[in-house]
């Protein structure tokens, strides 16, 4: 079983978000999308047959986490420019006040640093699939430079897959259920 | 019945804007790869593939040649001529009943998760499962000890879910994951350990009036 393992190359870091954590791994013939939530991975699969395109589309998300994380870092830092310049009467008074002025301090620091990283993995994006039956959406990656990799990374794949004679695109499985008969 | 292609824009190679649906002509791409919808001005960089100016092959219950004399034919459909053996079973398969996998073929009754793990959709890893009942109490040992009498359940789940998941299927892009059953393992003994140290020094501290 651990071998199974050997057959998947990761694509993209994990990609935190509300479903889960999600990540994308380039297998022998096909895409595989994993995401783990709790002990449960749910994987979803595109063979390189199918896939017609690869479609980024370039969203605000870096934008607002600047935004929220570089305003909450702004007021933490006002409050702890507050608290220590905040008059005091006695030296325990002081020696509080300093502590908790130096851990807003390390907290606005650390809201800071993330603002600066968000800002330089690039732009954000949404990812779409292509499929003959329509465009699906992956849950991961997130950045355009990540995806711009990865197409790199998938297109010898995808071209040599689709450059191959023999049936190529989806099959109404349907309509083979519907006629098979029962053994 | 034939394979749903309405909504893709295939036949006019367009494709439509995943924000909006509307129609996009691949052409329309600047030199940097970019593409703006102008309906809901959202820019899309497209990677297009071969796969776009193919369109899939059309079947329908008509597909398939019927067999000539002394021609091998399908197992479900025996007036159509055979043409390809499901790479599992070896049943022979016309065209209608071909279900390629990648590079492989095969038949729809080999098409089954339970016929073909390795096609499952999901998957249970009780090693993940394990070390997170047998880290998040410990790391948390502050508010877990107010529910104490939670404790042996849940470090009891994390040493019984890293134990059984020892010789199960891991995780399909990971494998086994042993490392974290044993720090689950690790961490369910130190719950029962610290509810045990709890309730001796309660009973202590009962036991001398305290």
């Amino acid at each position: 079983m651990a071998s199974e393992g050997r057959r998947y190359q990761r694509l993209s870091r994990s990609h935190f978000g509300l479903n889960g954590t999600a990540s994308l791994w380039l297998g022998d013939d096909h895409l595989l999308q994993v995401v783990s939530r709790g002990g449960w991975e749910q994987y979803r699969r595109w063979f390189f047959r199918d896939i017609q395109a690869l479609i980024a589309r370039h969203n605000a998300a870096r934008l607002i986490w600047n935004f929220v994380v570089g305003l909450g870092g702004l007021l933490i830092g006002m409050g702890a420019i507050l608290v220590l310049n905040a008059p005091s009467t006695t030296p325990g008074e002081r020696a509080g006040l300093v502590i908790v002025g130096t851990i807003m301090g390390v907290i606005a620091v650390v809201f800071l640093a993330v603002a600066i990283a968000n800002t330089l993995l690039g732009p954000s994006c949404t990812v779409y699939v292509q499929t003959p039956l329509g465009a699906e959406k992956l849950s991961a990656p997130g950045r355009i430079a990540v995806f711009e990799r990865i197409v790199e990374r998938l297109r010898p794949h995808l071209e040599t897959a689709q450059a191959q004679p023999g049936t190529t695109g989806l099959r109404d499985v349907g309509a083979a259920f519907d006629q098979a008969p029962n053994p | 019945m034939t394979a749903e292609l309405e909504g893709s824009g295939l036949r006019d190679r367009t494709f439509r804007c995943p924000k909006c649906s509307q129609e996009l002509d691949p052409a329309a791409t600047d030199p940097t790869g970019s593409l703006q919808c102008l309906r809901c001005l959202s820019v899309l960089s497209v990677a297009l593939f071969p796969a776009f100016d193919t369109p899939p092959k059309e079947v329908s219950t008509a597909s398939g040649e019927t067999a000539g004399e002394g021609e091998a034919v399908c197992f479900f459909h025996p007036e159509k001529r055979a043409e390809v053996t499901c790479a599992r079973c070896g049943r022979f398969l016309c065209a209608l009943c071909d279900m390629p996998l990648g590079d492989r073929h095969v038949c729809p009754k080999c098409l089954d998760t339970s016929k073909m793990p390795e096609l499952a959709n999901g998957r249970f890893v009780g090693a993940y499962f394990s070390m997170l009942l047998g880290v998040i109490p410990v790391i948390l040992f502050p508010i877990s000890a107010g529910c104490f009498y939670l404790l042996p359940f849940v470090g009891g789940g994390a040493i019984a879910a890293g134990v059984a998941s020892w010789n199960k299927p891991g995780s399909l892009v990971h494998g086994r994951r042993h490392g974290m059953a044993v720090v689950g393992i690790i961490g369910g003994v130190l719950q029962l350990l610290g509810v045990a140290g709890m309730v001796s020094a309660m009973i202590y501290s009962f036991k001398h009036g305290k």
